[in-house]
């Protein structure tokens, strides 16, 4: 169900950008992303495959990630931690339909994913009393009421994908301890311990937990992408030691242990300890892997577990499938890429000077 | 040599110290007061940023790498001095000590360089490696001098070693640590340890010069194919990372860390050189390191935020000036504890004023590199 404007807040606004509605709604693709601008406006951008801006919706705040309901044309797009709303937009006018906020003494963590048959939305949860993990199953057909809720079964829960068994939902456990009373300060650092789950969506029932060593307690698993063979790619950031070196890129499989990948040691460094965001290419062959403070992106062989290349870029960390196979790589001075994979380069797609792109890409 | 000069000044600024905290109130309030100009676009002022560029490269970046090779040369040579002439070991020691501190100055005045050459081959650790925070330098120098193996300092071997023995921390530690010191001879293993770490030590320094010979040629034309950069005003974000975000890390590492969360909790072996007693002079270099380099940018920014920033940095190093020294003493003193809080405040209001104003330029030093999630 849709809401009309009328539960809209006044903050928010929506606007066409010089295109007609006919030529946009033609569009068999687009990306989207949440954006900032040079006054520090936070807006979700809809933008054609040449990097046009079709529709801008503002954001009350900074938004992260964009799910993509696979059934309709409907986009969740969620605040970033500690997040107050997530809001519900349709991707084929770029008009909101619904904003939604956590249940009292919750808030969203940024990340969000719809079920294979596009009827639920999960998010990843805080329970500020606590600091327990939670997944909230929203109804599409309801309101986006809240109909079930179930433990991440961890600190800090981040991305959360749906496995290609449609059964079951993966959930990156950050691991680190925040407070809204505390900002986005981390309190926890010498005991986190952060997880890779796999739960029931049936039944809320953890079906399998991994954890890294414990040596690698504070290497933070934050964000993932899994391939049609179930095979996940994790992307994560280290808490230690900064001239520390570490693995910052993991595959993982149902019933084996995390596999902690590394790139070459003078690439590893390059990383800064730090990873973006993680995506598998449309075959699931390969996977791209954003490092913002290394300022470069690093290729993987999802198959052979082993690192590809590195293509550097300035403040890069929005990565999405393309149409080619390939990758389409977003930064924070307002530039689009694409990476063919066919020429070791990224080809300039659009820049616009006047916003930064954050963290996520999406192709829908 | 302005580096000479820097390591030559001494704290003759006791006068200033009433009115210090006056000086710095005033500052402080004017730093937000700078008015916000219109947001530029960098690219109408192409040429200037691209001057920027290749003048801080050739009248700033390489003669301090010159400087860098030239004393770490020199410290090799006293090094090889020292192990040779067991006979006048104290005089040769004081020597390789001030060749050290030389080494030292002109790391400290070119640290900020975290990107190009000194990225390569992890050169940035091998240097300096720092902080040491699992006290990885001692551990593999005690191995390595436990084997007694002349084998381990062969180049093959060496050069697999940990790079936190490999540069200036552990070279700190053979000149100015007592126990380490009584077993420099001609004959000992200390020597020939001490002499490899040297000779790398050099080596990396003439490399760094060499290569950034080459590396020049990517300011000059910033928009070659297969470049370091994509085009000029990356180059110039570049180099201006390099400028502003070093003032985070000398208040959260140089000054925050070893302070502590309060007064009682100080740790004087977290400040950088602590052996060599010299924590507060690789602040006051970097801070006069920053402010040259920050000459470059005159011209392009507005007159009042020059002006600020001008004033910031000569007060910040009016307050290091009167900071009690050596500060690997006065930290555990409330007096140096206030003094140390000051000029980390100082150093956070010379970030905002830097900051403020290249984005005042249109340009942006990162987004999801300096505030992901």
């Amino acid at each position: 169900m849709r809401l009309g404007s009328s539960v809209l807040g006044s903050s928010l606004s929506f606007t066409s950008l010089n295109v007609l509605a006919t030529t946009y709604t033609e569009q068999s693709s687009l990306y989207v992303s949440a954006a900032t601008d040079q006054h520090s406006n936070y807006f979700l951008a809809i933008l054609d495959l040449e990097g046009e801006q079709l529709a801008k919706l503002d954001l009350p705040a900074r938004a992260h990630q964009i799910a993509v309901n696979p059934k309709t044309s409907t986009l969740a797009v969620a605040a970033r931690r500690p997040g107050s709303y997530l809001m519900i937009v349709d991707s084929i006018n770029g008009k909101l339909n619904q904003e939604i906020h956590p249940k009292t003494g919750h808030h969203f963590y940024g990340h969000c994913a719809y079920s294979s048959d596009g009827r639920f939305l999960f998010t990843s949860e805080n329970h500020i009393e606590s600091g327990e993990g939670w997944i909230f199953v929203r109804d599409t057909q309801e309101n986006y009421n809240v109909t079930r809720s179930f433990p991440s079964y961890g600190i800090g829960p981040h991305e959360i994908k749906i496995h290609p068994d449609k059964e079951t939902l993966i959930v990156a456990n950050g691991g680190i301890l925040t407070h809204p009373d505390s900002g986005r300060a981390k309190l926890n650092l010498d005991t986190m311990s952060p997880s890779l789950v796999y739960i029931s969506i049936e039944t809320g029932e953890l079906l399998e937990q991994r954890k890294l060593p414990e040596n690698l307690h504070k290497l933070s698993i934050r964000h993932i992408d899994i391939n049609s063979n179930g095979i996940t790619a994790i992307a994560m950031q280290y808490q230690g030691d900064k001239t520390d070196d570490v693995p910052l890129i993991a595959l993982h499989q149902r019933g084996k242990t995390i596999k902690a990948l590394w790139a070459p040691e003078y690439i590893n460094r390059k990383l800064e300890n730090y990873c973006g965001s993680v995506c598998f290419n449309t075959s699931g062959s390969i996977f791209a892997v954003s490092a913002p403070r290394g300022n470069t992106i690093t290729l993987w062989d999802a198959q052979n577990a082993e690192f590809i290349s590195n293509l550097d870029c300035s403040d890069v960390c929005g990565i999405s499938k393309s149409m080619n196979n390939g990758f389409t790589v977003s930064n924070g001075l307002g530039k689009l890429y694409q990476l063919d994979l066919k020429q070791p380069l990224l080809k300039l797609i659009c820049q616009d000077k006047t916003i930064s792109w954050d963290n996520h890409l999406t192709l829908i | 040599m302005l580096l000479n000069k820097i390591t030559q000044s001494t704290f003759t600024f006791n006068f200033f110290r009433s009115s210090c905290i006056l000086l710095f109130t005033v500052f402080s309030s004017l730093a937000y007061c700078i008015e916000e100009s219109s947001l530029a676009d960098p690219e109408d002022r192409i040429q200037e940023w691209r001057n920027f560029n290749i003048n801080t490269v050739n009248d700033y970046i390489i003669p301090i790498y010159k400087e860098l090779n030239r004393s770490a040369q020199a410290m090799n040579t006293s090094i090889n001095n020292l192990c040779s002439n067991p006979q006048n070991i104290s005089g040769a020691l004081t020597i390789a000590r001030k060749d050290f501190h030389q080494t030292m100055d002109a790391w400290q005045f070119i640290q900020n360089i975290q990107f190009g050459p000194i990225q390569i081959l992890m050169r940035n650790y091998t240097l300096q490696f720092w902080p040491d925070k699992k006290n990885h330098v001692s551990k593999h120098l005690a191995i390595m001098l436990e084997t007694k193996d002349p084998k381990t300092l062969t180049d093959a071997e060496f050069n697999k070693a940990s790079v936190s023995i490999k540069g200036l921390p552990a070279i700190e530690r053979f000149l100015f640590e007592e126990d380490e010191t009584k077993q420099l001879n001609a004959k000992s293993f200390h020597c020939q340890a001490l002499m490899k770490i040297g000779a790398y030590t050099a080596n990396t320094s003439k490399e760094l010069v060499d290569e950034w010979q080459d590396m020049k040629n990517q300011f000059t034309n910033a928009t070659q194919i297969d470049g370091y950069f994509e085009d000029d005003i990356e180059a110039s974000t570049t180099l201006l990372k390099a400028l502003i975000e070093p003032l985070e890390i000398i208040r959260d590492l140089k000054l925050l860390r070893p302070l502590g969360s309060e007064f009682g909790q100080q740790k004087m072996k977290r400040l950088e050189s602590w052996r060599s007693q010299r924590s507060l002079r690789n602040i006051q270099i970097n801070i006069e390191s920053l402010s040259r380099f920050y000459t470059g940018l005159r011209n392009i920014l507005g007159s009042k935020e020059n002006t600020l920033i001008n004033e910031k940095f000569n007060q910040i190093l009016i307050q290091i000036s009167i900071i009690n020294s050596p500060i690997e003493t006065s930290i555990e003193t409330k007096i140096g504890f206030k003094e140390i809080k000051h000029l980390s405040d100082s150093l956070k209001t010379l970030h905002a004023l830097l900051e403020n104003a290249v984005s005042n330029q249109g340009i942006h030093l990162g987004f999801n590199s300096r505030d992901g999630d």
